[in-house]
């Protein structure tokens, strides 16, 4: 079942999560490569969000370990995640600053870019704001919403403001990429464009992503591995053809009946 | 109101009011003078606490306390050495400073209504050693005779050079703000507020940030206790009550939250009126408790929201209750216990 990777950029043995008395997440095995696209399925409540909640450092894993470029990393905090190794995530429920133009909400990403003295020298010539400002038009282009910058950001629609999220995670400059159900919401057509869009961050952006998704169009399209959980579990792993015909997996999305069907 | 205006007669208008300003003491008596140096006294001080409440939404309720620190550290030094004027200034801010640094540090755990008790606390117990350590701050009596300053060679002892005085230190104290919160630590406080585990996801230390605005925040407000010191010529205990911390709270939120001019029409509104509508004299809180309720419900950009003077950066709390919320939920302990951060919800799908 296991699928190799060398030189995996992120990886999690045995690693799992509990709340209380709720097992969200049991034991998982999790590698992902320097340059490939990972799609993360299961039903409703399999502990897809809580192994990305971990992942980033915002949940704390009770147990199994977590390494970052060959580093231990269970303990640490997604500030430093971001900062020194590259990791970035966007969320289920957007969460943009609603009192924020789009181009604000981008540039929090850059954050760590800036000096201290950058509070009170904000302007003059080739100032830091001047050119993460720069930067932040690019990206805006690059995820196509170049002419809404200056807009308050939760003014957007609905899949504009997924990728607001999408460009505020690319503004730290990442080498990985979480996101999670980037295409909640969104129409086939929109979803379409989307795929499009993971595809052109993972090519011309050179970075690893990891797509949990419902909508299987996205992720049959998109990820080169695909891993499902069930009830905390990884019960499948391997090329998206081969884990859609898994009889445990039709079964944890479908019942017992159809497993044969 | 007045957003239809074009933005270049808007700057010119404000220009206006600037050289108005500067003029104003060849123009009126000298009371209004003196009532208008308070106003920019309290323009300074609920500038820093803007920093703090509007933009990093940390609710203190004990700003006086920084305000107080400022200005006996300066009627100290005034009465005790020869210091220039200058360096009273310098030394009361980082000094103030400072006292913000350490009463923010107990930001890095708590937030929200805690963080507001606290901040309470703390200026109670300088309120309570201003009244008791009387060989330091002289008691409930207070330091009177305190010398007029000389600003390198400008004599402050006439009104309207106080006046002046309070005024260039307002637009700078102003400026200074303005730099800030237009600056990436505005948009980190500004993230913080809305939501703090962005705020960490995407590389922002929010702990050391909360503490740095507390510093900012209380060294601005150790500015213009040292205004007060030269406007007034006397420093007792009775100007920095929780009271006042109050006061603070109430410009803050009636001028605009994590605006400019926010503290500024705040303060022309809340001071003038206590100075000019003393017959009200009870009624007064009950009418700003009333109006800071109706803001934060409908205009949450305050006064500059409902004049329509430049952005508005206020929380978009749609109500009461949700800006309550906000404020509560940011008390949350931060990541080791946030199993319960982030309620894990799996929208439902088809």
């Amino acid at each position: 079942m296991s699928t190799t990777v060398t030189d995996p950029i992120f990886r999690a043995t045995g690693v799992g999560c509990r709340f209380g008395g709720v097992i969200a997440l049991d034991s998982v095995d999790f590698e992902i490569g320097r340059n490939e696209i990972v799609g993360l399925i299961g039903p409703n409540g399999s502990g897809k969000t809580t192994l990305l909640n971990v992942l980033s450092g915002i949940y704390k894993s009770t147990s199994g370990e977590l390494e970052v470029d060959g580093r231990p990393s269970r303990f640490m905090s997604s500030r430093r995640l971001s900062r020194d190794y590259g990791l970035a995530r966007t969320f289920q429920n957007i969460r943009l600053c609603s009192s924020l133009t789009v181009r604000e909400n981008v540039l929090i990403g850059m954050h760590s870019r800036f000096k201290w003295y950058d509070s009170i020298l904000p302007f003059g010539p080739g100032s830091r704001e001047k050119k993460a400002a720069a930067n932040v038009e690019e990206i805006l282009e690059f995820v196509g919403i170049g002419d809404k910058a200056d807009e308050i950001a939760t003014d957007l629609a609905y899949g504009d403001q997924r990728r607001v999220e999408i460009a505020r995670a690319l503004a730290t400059s990442p080498r990985l990429l979480l996101l999670d159900e980037p295409a909640a919401g969104m129409n086939p057509r929109e979803a379409r464009v989307l795929v499009d869009l993971i595809h052109r961050i993972h090519a011309e952006r050179d970075m690893a992503v990891v797509v949990i998704e419902h909508n299987m169009n996205v992720v049959m399209n998109t990820a080169s591995r695909v891993m499902v959980l069930d009830a905390g579990l990884c019960i499948a792993h391997g090329d998206p053809k081969t884990v859609s015909a898994d009889p445990h997996v039709l079964e944890a999305y479908l019942g017992k009946r159809f497993r044969d069907a | 109101m007045l957003s239809f205006v074009p933005k270049p007669i808007m700057r010119i208008a404000l220009l206006a009011l600037v050289v108005l300003g500067f003029l104003l003491p060849n123009l009126v008596e000298p009371y209004t003078i003196r009532v208008a140096a308070t106003i920019l006294v309290f323009t300074v001080f609920a500038t820093g606490l803007n920093l703090i409440l509007g933009f990093g939404g940390l609710l203190s309720f004990g700003h006086a306390a920084m305000f107080g620190a400022g200005a006996y550290i300066a009627a100290r030094l005034m009465l005790d050495t020869g210091m220039s004027l200058a360096l009273v200034i310098v030394c009361s801010v980082l000094g103030t400073a400072v006292f913000g640094l350490l009463v923010g540090i107990t930001s890095w755990r708590v937030g929200g209504d805690y963080l507001a008790l606290i901040t309470l606390g703390a200026g109670q117990i300088f309120y309570l050693y201003l009244n008791n350590a009387k060989e330091v701050t002289g008691g409930a009596t207070g330091l009177p005779g305190i010398p007029p300053g000389v600003f390198f060679g400008w004599d402050l002892t006439a009104i309207e050079n106080t006046y002046l005085f309070i005024l260039g230190a307002t637009i700078v104290a102003t400026a200074f703000a303005w730099l800030i919160g237009k600056s990436f630590l505005g948009r980190s406080l500004l993230a913080i507020r809305e939501d703090e585990v962005i705020a960490r996801a995407h590389g922002i230390n929010v702990p050391l940030t909360k503490v740095i605005v507390f510093g900012i925040g209380a060294g601005i407000a150790g500015l213009a206790g040292v205004l007060q010191v030269l406007l007034l010529g006397f420093v007792g205990p009775a100007s920095f009550t929780v009271d006042q911390s109050i006061l603070a709270v109430e410009i803050v939120l009636i001028g605009g939250m994590a605006t400019t001019l926010g503290p500024f029409l705040g303060s022309i509104l809340v001071i003038g009126s206590t100075e000019y509508l003393r017959s009200l004299a009870d009624y007064r809180s009950m009418i700003f408790g009333a109006l800071m309720v109706l803001i934060l419900l409908w205009k949450p950009g305050g006064l500059v929201q409902i004049l329509g003077l430049g952005e508005t950066r206020a929380s978009k709390a749609t109500s009461l209750s949700a800006l309550l919320a906000k404020l509560r939920r940011s008390g949350t302990p931060p990541s080791r216990h946030s199993a319960h951060a982030e309620p894990v919800t799996e929208e439902a799908r088809p």
